[in-house]
């Protein structure tokens, strides 16, 4: 989980680098030097690093030591401001960053847990970190640098390489498939970290003409390390870019696919013919079963070329996507038909149909892999990116900074939100920057450059204050509630939970958790491990036993995803029902949740508002159900949250103190009064 | 120190006794005025650190509750609020400045019992039978208001109220202001529910989720009204508001549950707790000088008070 941070962050010192090596190349170029030999440079310290713990880190170390005389030292930046004063501007602007990266770094530490050992990254990223100190100024975007160098590259290699990208998607898909038929129980997916293997052997003969773009991909052994050990990983999926395995399985696919268009066409035909009256509601239906997310529920496991089949149908719905058609829903969920639906492919960000800025694209990608479950993980990355978007921001002629970025991010924001639901705490941040651009005082007559260092610190002092010390005064006000002898039930994996009860650890308080988990996520794995690891005593059982576990109980505490307006919690799906019991056997409920977190939304179920996940989740292929996927009667629904009512809950502890749930709309107005 | 300490409990509980309409929290914030208007400070610090003491020494006090924490911590709250204003200005300026601002938080506050009596008017009809608690200054005032300005007759049954059978004074003091009224013990709440119209009863400390922490008693008054569908309104003044959040009546702190073994001791009796806490889900309105609110709306006006 921590990984994501290494992921996004560095983003911006690689970019940087690009930039540099960029202007070196013009130079170079100026004075008549071959241009190849920048990208030259570059390849072989990249496609050398081929130990991902000890040859890639000090390679791109010793890249990033190249800006360190830089930032102390006046005169370089100077140079530059003469060649290009946007890009040197925004390098300073990147600097300003850096202190962000610190704080981010920090809250890595606090906020997410390392998922369990055997990834090579991870021993790679605890490698790093336990080398450079977070003040160092230099240290983190070199330590981070590799991850989103890749994520980058392949990117842009994708891009353009738009014809190959989309069969790529489609047999990483088909890998997928594979691995998570391997991977058996749900367990997060471990598809997705064997994609990078794939795109090491294959992104190198595809694309030998755009040597410079694709060298990093080729080279990129540290991601490629991982499928390796696909079965012993647990972790999170990487969100690596999918790219093309099995050369052989690239023909039939191509059959396949007009095969299958074929016969969609005819079936739709057939069907508008046979039911002329009943076809104004029956066509589209059978298009929307063909086109719609379920497409990989139909995948008989074992089978060889169904995943060919399953990508190809994923590539059609991409194109539906792009032409902005709404596919209705299958049969049997058509009550959450307004919900985006569940897309677990990444072929849109290849294809780069996604329209989502380049500066969230990593995001997006994260967001795909289902990497980002926690508020705060997200909400966090979110505006990472968007401290990217900023940096990366150039106001172009006729307009206003002023006016034209709270734009740009709501639209980017937008862009992100078409193709994957975007949570509570992800909406309000990014609301929140763009007010704050709007309304408070950016020194935009002061240039570019001076107004997005304002914006860049706004995100900083944002995260800073609002996620990370909001962490910390929930866990001493909810701290204060934990008592000797307690028995605390908490539910799912919640950092917030997590920080309470490791601080009323530390404090010396004596009681016990009961960590309830339920599928298909099981995060409170994650939970339990994190817990054993701080040494408090812990059992573990499943949702289904949750009355006999609440007897044992003498307070319930719960993470939210977003308090709603009528005092709703909208919260991990299950949470409702731990709270009924808890209720019901009168444990106090107490809620954790930063006020960022509050939403002027109203929602009385969990069905206005909510997000599916992906079905397969339910019926794993080994699952003695699997053959059943495909039965016309059977629909699946994976619903990532549901609300709780006010009723429900004793409390809900946030920074500002302990509150009733009802209070949320009082501390709207007070958050409006007192920020803007 | 401690002969300070003895002194201002002193003056706080004679204050208590030249006046018994005044509640214990305007004698505690009197005392911290008094304080301010005979000391002279050096420091803004030093002023605070005073205050905080004095607080903690009136919380020590015998007959301090629930009232007494919040009390002070509101009258310092506003009264600070000036100082902050006034950053720059001398200090001494800035106590007389205090010193104003108490007195205006004191008139301000005093009318509180008037207003509830008004606001709690409309809700007494005639013929009705009121249920109420112990003896609440406030509720007493809104009874006898209803009675006499109003004209309304109706009919009081009063719990008796062990240890201190406060009840019975009750009984003395409406039955002196003509209102029919009756004592019935504590153990037949119950009893008495289903010929109730609605129950009065005050408090002792309002805290954050709308919940009470009053008299010994009052839960189970509650929960009995609760059951039978009867409905219960808390008469308590808005300096009643206390920071305090219980999940349990483990939580209350004992300093309000419990008396002290003997005036000035740090020792108490645990025996038998004086007050309880009531959820505010038994709570049906409450009338307040602000309004008359929901246990919900506490907390919003709580967030103001204090934010």
């Amino acid at each position: 989980m921590a990984r994501w941070l290494n992921r996004v962050e560095p983003s911006r010192s690689f970019k940087r680098r690009q930039r540099r090596k960029k202007q070196q190349e013009r130079r170079r170029q100026a004075d008549g030097s071959a241009p190849a030999g920048s990208s030259d440079e570059h390849e072989p310290r990249t496609a050398g690093g081929g130990e991902p713990g000890e040859g890639s880190a000090p390679a791109s170390r010793s890249q990033c030591s190249a800006p360190a005389p830089e930032s102390g030292a006046e005169p370089l930046p100077e140079r530059r401001r003469e060649t290009s004063p946007v890009v040197s501007s925004s390098e300073e602007v990147l600097r300003s960053v850096r202190a962000l990266q610190t704080v981010l770094g920090e809250l890595r530490t606090r906020l997410l847990a390392e998922p369990p050992p055997a990834a090579p990254s991870e021993a790679q990223s605890a490698a790093r970190s336990t080398a450079p100190p977070p003040q160092a100024t230099m240290a983190p975007p070199a330590d981070a640098a590799e991850a989103p160098q890749k994520t980058k590259e392949q990117i842009k290699a994708e891009r353009k390489a738009k014809a190959e990208a989309a069969k790529l998607a489609k047999a990483a898909k088909a890998q997928k498939k594979q691995a998570a038929a391997a991977a058996g129980d749900g367990d997060g997916g471990d598809g997705p970290p064997s994609k990078p293997a794939q795109s090491g052997g294959g992104a190198p003969a595809e694309t030998t003409a755009k040597s410079k773009k694709m060298a990093t991909p080729s080279g990129e052994p540290a991601a490629a390390k991982p499928s390796e050990k696909t079965p012993t990983l647990v972790g999170q999926p990487e969100p690596e870019k999918p790219a093309g395995e099995k050369p052989a399985g690239e023909k039939s696919k191509a059959e396949l696919k007009a095969e299958r268009r074929a016969k969609q066409e005819a079936q739709r035909a057939a069907k508008a013919a046979a039911a002329a009256s009943a076809a104004a509601t029956k066509t589209p239906k059978a298009g929307a079963k063909a086109a719609k997310t379920p497409g990989p529920e139909r995948v008989t496991p074992g089978d060889a070329d169904q995943p060919h089949k399953e990508s190809s149908k994923g590539d059609r719905r991409s194109a539906k996507k792009a032409a902005a058609e709404k596919p209705p829903a299958r049969k049997g969920l058509q009550m959450f038909s307004h919900l985006l639906q569940f897309d677990a492919s990444s072929a849109d960000t290849a294809t780069g149909k996604h329209g989502v800025p380049p500066a969230l694209e990593p995001l997006l990608l994260r967001l795909s892999a289902g990497q980002l479950t926690g508020g705060n993980a997200g909400a966090v990355a979110l505006l990472t990116a968007l401290a990217d978007l900023v940096d990366q921001y150039v106001t172009p002629p006729q307009r206003e900074l002023l006016r034209d970025l709270p734009d740009q991010v709501a639209a980017a924001v937008a862009q992100l939100a078409r193709r994957r639901p975007l949570s509570v705490a992800m909406e309000n941040v990014a609301h929140r920057l763009e007010q704050a651009i709007r309304h408070e005082d950016v020194p935009a007559d002061k240039g570019d450059y001076e107004a997005k260092r304002y914006i860049i610190d706004w995100i900083e002092t944002f995260i800073n204050d609002h996620i990370c010390k909001a962490m910390t005064a929930i866990s001493m006000f909810a701290g204060q509630k934990i008592t000797d002898g307690d028995v605390i039930l908490t539910y799912g994996r919640s950092t917030t939970v997590l920080d309470v009860l490791d601080a009323a650890q530390r404090k010396g308080c004596r009681f016990r958790v009961i960590v309830v988990d339920s599928r298909p996520r099981l995060d409170g794995r994650d939970m339990l491990r994190q817990l054993l690891d701080a040494n408090v005593p812990c059992s573990y059982g499943l949702l289904t036993a949750i009355g006999h576990h609440m007897k044992e109980a003498t307070k319930v505490l719960l993470g939210a995803q977003a308090l709603l307006s009528n005092g709703m919690v909208l919260s991990h799906a299950g949470t409702a029902l731990v709270s009924l019991t808890g209720r019901a056997l009168n444990r106090p409920v107490l809620v954790c949740c930063e006020t960022y977190k509050f939403s002027d939304r109203v929602q009385t179920d969990s069905q206005v508002y909510n997000e599916l996940g992906d079905p397969n989740e339910l019926v794993t292929p080994d699952s003695p159900l699997a053959d059943l996927r495909q039965s016309e009667s059977l629909s699946l629904l994976n619903l990532a949250y549901d609300v709780t009512p006010p009723e429900l809950v004793d409390v809900v502890v946030t920074e500002l103190g302990a509150i009733p749930c009802t209070s949320v709309p009082a501390v709207l107005r007070l958050q409006q009064s007192v920020v803007y | 120190m401690t002969m300070d300490d003895s002194a201002v409990q002193r003056s706080f509980t004679t204050l208590l006794k030249e006046d018994p309409e005044m509640s214990v929290a305007f004698a505690a914030i009197n005392t911290l005025l008094t304080d301010l208007e005979t000391h002279e400070y050096e420091t803004m610090s030093g002023l605070m650190e005073r205050m905080g003491q004095l607080q903690k020494i009136l919380q020590a006090s015998e007959k301090a509750g629930a009232s007494v924490s919040s009390g002070t911590e509101l009258f310092l709250r506003s009264v600070t609020l000036i100082a902050n204003l006034d950053k720059k200005g001398h200090l001494r300026e800035s106590q007389s400045l205090m010193i104003e601002r108490g007195r205006d938080f004191i008139q301000q506050y005093s009318g509180a019992r008037q207003k509830i009596a008004d606001l709690c008017d409309p809700f007494i009809m005639d013929d009705m039978t009121i249920l109420t608690h112990s003896r609440s200054r406030a509720v007493r005032d809104a009874l006898i208001r209803a009675k006499k300005e109003s004209g309304k007759n109706f009919r009081v049954l009063v719990t008796e109220s062990q240890p201190d059978r406060s009840g019975a004074e009750l009984r003395r003091e409406l039955a002196a202001a003509g209102i029919d009224c009756t004592v019935i013990l504590d153990a037949a709440v119950a009893y008495s529910m289903e010929s109730v119209d609605c129950v009065l009863v005050g408090a002792e400390g309002v805290v954050e989720n709308g919940g009470i922490v009053n008299k010994i008693g009052s839960l189970a008054v509650a929960m009995s009204a609760h059951a039978f569908k009867r409905p219960l309104y808390v008469l308590a003044e808005c300096v009643k508001f206390v920071r305090l959040y219980p999940l349990n009546q483990q939580e209350v702190p004992d300093e309000f549950k419990f008396a002290l073994v003997r005036p000035g001791s740090e020792a108490r009796d645990k025996t038998n707790p004086l007050v309880d806490y009531t959820p505010p889900r038994y709570i049906t309105l409450l009338f307040t000088d602000l309004g008359i609110l929901t246990p919900a709306a506490v907390s919003d006006e709580l967030l103001q008070l204090y934010m």
